[in-house]
């Protein structure tokens, strides 16, 4: 059979996402074939495809067992938990002898089991007052969204997601987004917190719903930050358009958009390093020090030189765990790397690094 | 425990949390082992995948609205997960797939009436044959009906990858189930 046996196309063809370049394309080769090779492989192929739907992988899985150790999980998790809690509870009463307790303090308790994490606020951009009403109908809309919509996925793990109709939503820690599972007309997603969007080219427009604005995008990419006061987008390709308490604005590529004193403000984007984030974590596995070096450099948007004396670079063996997106990358070079190697750096006064001494020895 | 509907476990979620997680891993903890092995042929990876799905949603069962089915909702939440997991292992997919003369013709004998059930069986043998990387790819196109686009996004590949990846799998999957053809 020949090199260039249209596998794919018949694939896509079975599927329906063959578009008519390919179909013509494929048809050509169809014409040429004298000896009916394609078209039995057509047949073939889509026999082999209709059966293997009903493929059903011949191994068993332990339901029990994997409550069990479900529960073994949960049951540590709480002993911890109760514990913080009594230690907790006795630092508060010596505090309640001094002044009330706040009564609306402790209602939401987001992250149960996880450490409360420091949420980012932004003291450069100050709020009109007025958006507090334009909040509460805001609010008010997506209560009443939410009931209409049927088969919403909601998550709040970051990771990416897949929608229905290609496009990709990145999600930061501590955040939420709500999709329905198929998009009827307008593509409608609801954000709290961050997320980066990489749209998928549709007649249908694209939307993010936040609780302080919209943002409207056709095919682009881009990240929404918001909390409940304040909204910013950033721009990575195409151009999206942000609407804020009655203001609108056209945010451009490189470009970024936040509210101001009740205002949209765009100004150009100076750091090359939007939404890194979304790359999930960073992790090594084997690694020699030249590829963790240009991986940190990526990731923290840091120039990292190497002090060629001091540094083994036969040294491959760097391997680390998946570090969370909120590590610093003196976290990395101060607690990961000294696990298993010998490092010394300076922070330059420019804000690189230098790597003055590396070793696999410890 | 008899199968409980999906308004029974989330109403027992507010009486005995614990309770209605343990029902939802008697009634989906296979089936979603089942998707996700599909496309990862590793079980202890499967497991722990499915393990995390079934903490996550115990950490915010409370907070979230499920407004598909619960199962159709748990499936989802695995295949995410495993898709991430995937992406996270950073496995190189655009590498040349060698392709072993044995693999393509491991089925010596014209065998070219198979019966249907047969040829269930046949097929079942050929992709747990697949080679990793064709399997993921293979599966999240023929289980989940992903695009090549979507695929290369979720997997941060490219389409030329995508398109490489179900090649092989296709070219595998018919040399095993049709040796009779390549052989010649």
């Amino acid at each position: 059979m020949q090199k260039h046996t249209p596998y794919h196309l018949l694939h896509k063809k079975l599927t329906g996402e063959i578009n008519s370049a390919e179909s013509n394309l494929l048809d050509k080769l169809m014409e040429v074939d004298v000896d009916a090779e394609y078209s039995s492989l057509e047949t073939e192929l889509g026999d082999i495809w209709n059966q293997a739907e009903g493929y059903s992988p011949n191994v068993v899985f332990n339901a029990d067992a994997a409550f069990a150790k479900f529960q073994d999980r949960i049951q540590s998790e709480q002993a911890d938990q109760s514990q913080e809690e009594a230690n907790q509870s006795q630092e508060e009463v010596e505090i309640s002898q001094e002044q009330a307790p706040d009564p609306i303090k402790d209602i939401k308790t987001e992250n149960e089991g996880q450490p409360a994490k420091v949420m980012r606020m932004k003291p450069t951009r100050k709020l009109l007052p007025l958006a507090a009403s334009f909040l509460a109908i805001v609010a008010l809309i997506f209560l009443l969204k939410n009931s209409l919509a049927d088969n919403t996925m909601t998550e709040s793990t970051a990771g990416s997601y897949a929608l229905a109709d290609g496009s990709t939503i990145w999600l930061n820690e501590n955040s939420e987004i709500k999709y329905p599972e198929s998009f009827k007309s307008d593509r409608v997603i609801q954000l709290t917190g961050e997320a980066y969007f990489k749209v998928a080219k549709s007649p249908k427009p694209f939307m993010v719903e936040t609780a302080t604005g919209i943002v409207e995008a056709i095919s682009t990419e881009f990240t929404v930050d918001t909390d409940d006061k304040n909204i910013e987008v950033s721009v990575i390709e195409g151009s999206v358009e942000l609407e804020f308490d009655g203001d609108s604005k056209i945010v451009k590529e490189k470009q970024k958009a936040f509210n101001q004193d009740g205002k949209i403000e765009v100004e150009n984007i100076a750091s090359r390093n939007v939404a890194n984030w979304r790359k999930a974590g960073l992790s090594f596995k084997s690694d020699n020090l030249a590829t963790v070096v240009s991986d940190l450099q990526t990731y923290f948007g840091v120039e990292i030189v190497m002090n060629e004396k001091g540094v083994d670079s036969a040294c491959n063996a760097i391997t680390s765990p998946n570090l969370p997106h909120t590590s610093s990358i003196e976290y990395f070079f101060d607690v990961i790397i000294p696990e298993s190697h010998k490092i010394k750096y300076t922070k330059n006064v420019d804000g690189s690094f230098t790597i003055t001494e590396f070793s696999c020895t410890k | 425990m008899e199968k409980l509907e999906d308004h029974e476990i989330l109403s027992l979620v507010h009486t005995d949390k614990e309770k209605a997680i343990n029902a939802l891993f008697k009634q989906y903890y296979n089936y979603m082992c089942h998707a996700v092995y599909k496309i990862i042929a590793d079980s202890v990876t499967v497991e722990d995948v499915v393990q995390e799905v079934y903490y996550e949603l115990w950490r915010k069962i409370d907070k979230i609205e499920i407004q598909t089915s619960l199962k159709a909702y748990l499936r989802r939440a695995a295949i995410n997960k495993a898709l991430n997991h995937i992406r996270d292992q950073k496995i190189k997919f655009d590498e040349e797939e060698k392709i072993h003369e044995l693999d393509l013709v491991s089925r010596e004998e014209g065998q070219q009436n198979l019966e249907l059930q047969e040829l269930q069986d046949v097929i079942n043998t050929a992709i747990d044959g697949l080679p990793e990387r064709c399997r993921i790819v293979f599966s999240m196109s023929r289980f989940e009906n992903m695009s090549y686009k979507e695929i290369a996004q979720s997997l941060d590949i490219s389409i030329k990858t995508v398109e490489n990846q179900i090649s092989n799998a296709l070219k595998i999957l018919r040399a095993t189930v049709y040796p009779y053809v390549t052989s010649s």
